[in-house]
């Protein structure tokens, strides 16, 4: 039970870790999976030209040293771009995630602080010779209104208090009555049980 | 060969690109917006009419819109627009309009933290909060101001939580009851709301709170400096007026009693829910509040020894505090009696290098200077909001009345 309780507890703190970039890693692992893919055909591509190329140098032994190293150093300047731009890419795709990274769901601004803006322009609607603020609760006299219901409901308890107190005085009288009528039925029992013994009837006490 | 050499320095350069990102890009982390700091520039305060609700605070609104400072703009909370009539020539205060049938507090302090980084400012909502229909301001806010709401799981009442320069103080009650629910330590909780809230947790106190949210008691302060609440100096204070001047301590206590209706002909309300609420009586407790006030002052020492001894440079402001004991507390009888009268229960800022303080005020002018000559004495500019007597009675003052959203 407390295992249930502290798993339910850790996929609830997922908020907290991710605060303001909780769509940043999805996005970002997602772009960077096609951005790889894109790069990997395009290597690819380029292994399998270059091997072709090699397979013709081999094939024919009587280029000149010359051309050879122009082509190396072709190739080489290639690969060295590749990778340049490879690295570029990269930067490029992760300074530019990085900015909707940020961004969060719904209305919320996304660069620049849309509460800043908003109060620009309330401080731009607001007159130059604003004077004292000044609200009234114009509700005030509905307190009336409360006082009046407040001692309708004092009234309505009064009245039930003294329908509880009559009923309370009747009750007493009843239990009075009961009380007198009970101590009458026991002075019969005794006289009864006197006449009894009386004309000589045994009875237990 | 080739083949794999390309691989290779890809994965390499790829790799390299991946973990040296942090050094390249500056990622902006949320941070709960602090209480000290630069010019304030838009708050939140909340209406209620005396139709509506018991505590009705027009009047304090009005202090609160006029004491703070001309360009300062105030979103005003309210579930009954049709009561209130305003200025027409006065563009600071826009109404947000919570729906009707909600019941709303005078507190916006408490449902929800504001956290900013440099780009979004966000509300973050404990996952529970149930007083009133208090959870409704966070969300008509972010339509308004469209900005952000996000839904916490973590437990939390702002009041309980005050913003330094760079840490964040949360009384010890929240990281308790946080740690109960959900079966972890104490230190752990600590971690999870740093994580929250951006910055470095400090608990204030080790054991169940004395007074139920510690901005009636700590405001953190520019420059490693943090004030706490001093209720022995408070108590000493008033006892002296209540020997010196008893006339002054009665009145006091009379106009509390008179402004608690806001009609000093009435003596009793009927609730929503058709329950009787009798004016308090207040007249003659200062004494008794004086004596829980002495009582409280070994409390509210530890806590300064605590923050002392973090490194803190502590100030201590003087303060009245009557008794908190939820003993004395039923459903029939709430504590609502005599007003806490905190001076660090503030808004504090800073603008061109100079230190100002919104101070509440109650109504013991011998209290209400001393509060202020020990801010200025601590190289503040004070500007006083008056009227605080009655909602003190609830237990709240001016922090508690107005959440700030944004600074300069």
């Amino acid at each position: 039970m407390g295992g249930k309780k502290n798993r339910r507890a850790r996929n609830l703190s997922h908020f907290e870790s991710n605060i303001s970039f909780r769509n940043k890693e999805a996005v970002f692992l997602g772009l960077f999976k096609e951005f790889f893919i894109r790069h990997a055909v395009c290597i690819a591509s380029f292994v399998q030209s270059s091997q072709r190329t090699k397979a013709k140098y081999f094939a024919s032994s009587f280029k000149t040293i010359n051309s050879e190293n122009f082509m190396n150093a072709k190739r080489m300047l290639l690969n060295a771009g590749t990778i340049c731009l490879l690295a570029t890419a990269v930067l490029l795709s992760q300074s530019a995630l990085s900015g909707s990274a940020s961004a969060t769901p719904g209305d919320a601004p996304r660069k620049a602080d849309n509460l800043k803006q908003r109060v620009k322009i309330l401080e731009l609607l607001q007159e130059e010779d604003d004077k004292e603020f000044l609200l009234v609760d114009a509700s005030l006299s509905d307190l009336n209104a409360r006082v009046e219901a407040n001692e309708e409901r004092c009234a309505r308890t009064s009245k039930r208090l003294v329908e509880t107190d009559k009923r309370a005085g009747r009750m007493k009288m009843r239990i009075s009555e009961n009380q007198t009528g009970r101590s009458e039925i026991r002075e019969t029992i005794k006289r009864l049980k006197a006449d009894l013994r009386a004309n000589g009837i045994k009875l237990s006490d | 060969m080739k083949t794999t050499t390309i691989g290779i320095l890809f994965t390499v350069l790829s790799l390299i690109t991946f973990f040296a990102k942090p050094l390249f890009i500056n990622e902006p982390v949320p941070e709960m917006l602090p209480d000290v700091g630069t010019k304030i520039q838009l708050v939140v305060c909340s209406a209620t009419s005396a139709r509506r609700s018991s505590l009705r605070n027009t009047e304090l609104v009005n202090n609160i819109v006029n004491g703070l400072d001309d360009d300062v703009h105030v979103m005003l909370l309210v579930n009954d627009r049709a009561a209130f009539k305003d200025s027409s020539n006065n563009g600071r205060v826009t109404f947000v309009e919570i729906p009707t049938e909600s019941d709303i507090t005078i507190w916006p302090q408490d449902p929800f933290v504001v956290v900013n980084d440099k780009e979004n400012t966000k509300l973050i909502t404990p996952g529970l909060f149930k007083r009133k229909d208090d959870r409704l301001m966070a969300t008509q806010l972010s339509t308004i101001l469209g900005i952000e709401v996000v839904q916490s799981e973590l437990l939390f009442e702002g009041g309980n939580i005050v913003c330094g320069e760079s840490e964040v103080f949360i009384g010890f009650d929240t990281l308790d009851i946080n740690s109960r629910v959900f079966e972890t330590s104490i230190k752990e909780m600590e971690k999870r709301f740093s994580k929250l809230f951006g910055r470095t947790v400090v608990t204030i106190g080790n054991q169940s709170q004395e007074i139920g949210h510690i901005d009636l008691i700590v405001t953190p302060l520019s420059n490693n400096r943090i004030a706490v609440a001093d209720s022995r100096q408070g108590a000493e204070v008033a006892n002296r007026t209540l020997t010196q001047s008893p006339d002054r301590i009665t009145r006091f206590e009379r106009n509390c009693e008179r402004g608690f209706f806001g009609n000093p002909t009435i003596n009793a309300l009927v609730d929503l829910e058709g329950n009787s609420i009798d004016c308090p009586k207040v007249v003659g407790q200062t004494k008794t509040a004086i004596s829980d006030s002495r009582n409280l002052a070994d409390a509210l020492d530890k806590i300064a020894i605590q923050l002392s001894e973090q490194g803190y440079d502590v100030i201590r402001i003087p303060a009245l505090i009557p008794n908190q004991s939820p003993e004395s507390e039923t459903d029939e009888n709430p504590i609502l009696a005599f007003p806490f009268m905190s001076y660090n229960n503030v808004l504090t800022e800073t603008v061109a290098n100079r230190s100002i303080v919104y101070l509440p005020q109650y109504g013991i002018a011998e209290l209400d200077s001393a509060a202020i000559q020990c801010w200025e004495g601590n190289g503040f500019e004070v500007r006083p909001i008056e009227g605080f007597q009655t909602s003190a009675m609830y237990g709240g003052a001016l922090r508690c009345c107005t959440k700030v959203l944004l600074r300069e």
